[in-house]
């Protein structure tokens, strides 16, 4: 639901309405004028519609969109007017004291609240939506100067401002190495041509087992360009198996043919 | 220049800002009845001489100057419309009991109405119509602040219509009443 709270802003409380209630009646705040207006104040009550879930709203309602927060406030002063009204009904039902004592609630809340809605009109008669008087603000005349005491020498600033610095280092410090060498892959296939002979050896040994994964695929490119130069044979008995690597031939790495 | 009145006159237009006696007394090096005597005579010489655009706002223990309602116009003529501050129903029901019971808790404020009233005085408190004041027990207790008096037009809560009256209503009633009701005891300021 939203905005209700600012829809709460517009809603009469139930005790605004309660004297509403009694004041149409021209009768006096007891109880005997409170369970008179019951039945009012519960037909009242059955016009609120408390949308629980979102956009169960009806345009054409006339019921109210009430904020259920409202509701509960409402409540609570409907189950008291029952209780007198069944007082007035039934004068043998004997009520309690907690009982009594509520009554006795609602019938002073009501009289306090009928006295001090009438400061609303005081308010009401003097309030003007723009300020009425203008003041100043502090030092208003005092215009933002730099005024560095009188001891103050050059060398003075020093110390801060390393101080500065030497925090907003710490502040733009790398907080992590990111290492991106890059590995030539032409220079990759001279070293690895240069390290094969007839004999085969294996991609790991090739490897050697170090290095980042950026080298693994260079040494794993150099070697596919090798093959597609019909300068290395490559052998591999299964998936994921170790690979052997040997030389064809005697013929050398020719510089000059670019890798793709 | 000699004069206490022209010296408080000076300080405040300096100042801008309320400031507390206590504080104009140490800076003039003055005693603070003698700073009290001259701050009413400066606020009735200032609210009695039509010569004269500025007035004495009070507020508990703090001064301003502030210019005259009368002479509202020439304001409105060079700020525009948002400092416009209208009063929904419920806003203007809370800051009426706010107004005159305060500084007031909430629970009082609440009992009164018959509706919880927190939503509607935290926004009087974003508008700077109402504020916080000292914490009392557990509750905070609330009261009016100067932006409100600028828009009643008063140059102290005081001077709301009939607000010792309402002051005492809330006593009344409570005494009226043989069963203290679930409200707090109301704080009534010592000045």
């Amino acid at each position: 639901m939203p905005n209700f709270e600012l829809r709460l802003e517009y809603f009469q409380g139930p005790l605004d309405k309660l004297l509403g209630l009694i004041e149409e009646k021209k009768m006096e705040v007891s109880q005997v004028s409170l369970a008179n207006v019951t039945n009012d104040f519960l037909n009242y009550l059955d016009q609120f519609k408390v949308a629980l879930t979102e956009g169960e709203t009806d345009e054409d309602s006339p019921l109210f969109d009430a904020p259920p927060e409202l509701l509960a406030d409402f409540l609570v002063v409907a189950s008291r007017l029952l209780l007198i009204k069944s007082k007035s009904l039934l004068p043998s039902l004997e009520l309690s004291a907690e009982e009594e004592g509520e009554i006795k609630d609602l019938e002073h809340r009501l009289a306090l609240y009928r006295e001090f809605k009438k400061t609303q009109e005081h308010i009401r008669a003097l309030w003007s939506d723009m300020p009425q008087m203008y003041a100043r603000e502090f030092l208003t005349s005092n215009e933002p100067l730099f005024y560095p005491p009188s001891a103050l020498k050059p060398e003075d600033m020093l110390p801060p401002i390393q101080k500065i610095v030497g925090d907003l280092e710490q502040l733009f410090k790398p907080k992590a190495t990111v290492k991106n060498q890059i590995v030539n892959l032409r220079v990759k296939i001279q070293e690895i041509a240069a390290r094969l002979t007839s004999a085969p050896t294996t991609f790991n040994a090739l490897h050697q087992g170090k290095g980042t994964r950026g080298e693994l695929v260079v040494l794993f490119l150099a070697i596919l360009h090798l093959i597609k130069q019909q300068l290395v044979q490559v052998e591999q008995s299964g998936h994921f198996e170790e690979m052997t690597i040997a030389k064809t031939g005697s013929h050398e790495y020719n510089n000059e043919e670019e890798p793709e | 220049m000699n004069n206490i009145l022209a010296q408080i006159e000076a300080l405040l237009f300096y100042y801008g800002e309320p400031i507390e006696i206590k504080k104009i007394a140490e800076i003039l090096k003055l005693d603070v009845t003698a700073c009290e005597t001259a701050l009413t005579e400066l606020e009735k010489n200032l609210a009695e001489t039509e010569t004269r655009g500025l007035l004495l706002l009070r507020k508990e223990k703090k001064v301003q100057l502030i210019t005259k309602p009368e002479l509202k116009h020439i304001g409105e003529s060079i700020i525009k419309d948002e400092f416009r501050e209208q009063l929904t129903p419920a806003a203007l029901e809370t800051l009426s009991l706010i107004a005159y019971l305060g500084p007031v808790p909430r629970a009082t404020v609440d009992y009164i109405r018959g509706v919880n009233s927190s939503f509607t005085i935290r926004s009087l408190v974003m508008r700077g119509l109402v504020e916080r004041g000292d914490e009392k027990g557990a509750s905070f207790h609330y009261r009016i602040t100067e932006r409100f008096l600028k828009h009643m037009g008063l140059t102290s809560i005081e001077q709301m219509p009939e607000y010792t009256k309402y002051k005492d209503t809330l006593k009344q009633y409570e005494e009226q009443l043989q069963k203290p009701p679930e409200t707090p005891e109301v704080h009534i300021p010592s000045e």
